[in-house]
């Protein structure tokens, strides 16, 4: 029974995984050839790159605070596979984090001028991605496992607190070249770019949940051959 | 032309990391399968 449990669970997996291609080439499609090119830039076109680099920046977001929830339930419990979640989830966020700022780059080039402006917003998630850069140099730098993983879920509760003043409070407080509440303001984003902004988001969140998955469960099985061992 | 350009290459790389992702899932699957099938021959022992 239980076999036959596992087996449409992992049918019903690979349903989604093929539905998550269709989906993601989909809004592939629509952002570089259905949405009309936007006002207000330099070059029109080029807005299409915010279907990918705000999405990105949201599922950094979300991985991060992933990252700080499952590090405060290492805390409590002292399971090792939730520390094992919460370092995948902060490995993943660096990456989203760093995807946000290449394509934020790129942008910058055409629009600004330059790849680097030093802009409040650019700068803020180069800290960031230093905090996460340093939160790996942290854990490789204890041998000791159980002491590791507490003091690295102790820092990745710091890392998750200093991301909304980096990311909203901050850019908000002082003058920035990035436009402020583009995405939830009514005359932000129209309907057409606005449906296929949020699908793109869908989709890099489920796209990042199925890395996660791949890497957590590759983790967990080092993590046993460990403890066996 | 340009667009239709970008687009191809952007559904390149997609397709090609979702390949990759597919495959890597499928060995870990695998590997998983195996690692609980050894625990279950190691236990009935």
């Amino acid at each position: 029974m239980f076999g036959r449990f596992r087996r449409s669970d992992t049918s019903m997996a690979k349903f989604l995984k093929i539905i998550l291609l269709v989906w993601m080439c989909v809004v592939i499609w629509a952002a570089i050839i259905y949405a009309p090119p936007a006002q207000m830039f330099q070059v029109e076109s080029l807005a299409r790159i915010m279907f990918f680099h705000i999405p990105c920046a949201m599922t950094a977001t979300v991985l991060s605070i992933s990252s700080a929830v499952f590090a405060l339930i290492y805390l409590i419990k002292k399971d090792l596979t939730s520390d094992v979640k919460s370092r995948c989830a902060a490995a993943m966020a660096t990456m989203f984090w760093l995807l946000t700022t290449i394509t934020g780059s790129i942008f910058a080039r055409v629009e600004w001028g330059v790849y680097w402006n030093w802009d409040v917003k650019q700068s803020a998630i180069v800290l960031l991605i230093l905090i996460y850069a340093a939160y790996f140099a942290l854990r490789t730098a204890i041998p000791d496992r159980r002491k590791q993983a507490t003091i690295a879920a102790c820092y990745s509760l710091f890392a998750a607190a200093t991301m909304p003043f980096l990311t909203y409070v901050l850019p908000n407080a002082v003058p920035s070249l990035h436009p402020k509440n583009v995405i939830f303001s009514s005359g932000g984003m129209d309907s057409t770019y606005s449906i296929i902004f949020w699908c793109s988001t869908v989709g890099f969140l489920a796209l990042s949940f199925w890395i996660y998955k791949l890497e957590s469960t590759l983790e967990g099985l080092r993590l046993r051959i460990g403890i066996a061992q | 032309m340009n667009e239709y350009y970008v687009l191809a290459v952007v559904l390149a790389i997609f397709v090609g990391i979702w390949l990759s992702l597919w495959n890597l899932d499928s060995k870990i699957q695998k590997l998983k399968s195996e690692m609980e099938a050894e625990h279950d021959e190691h236990d009935s022992r």
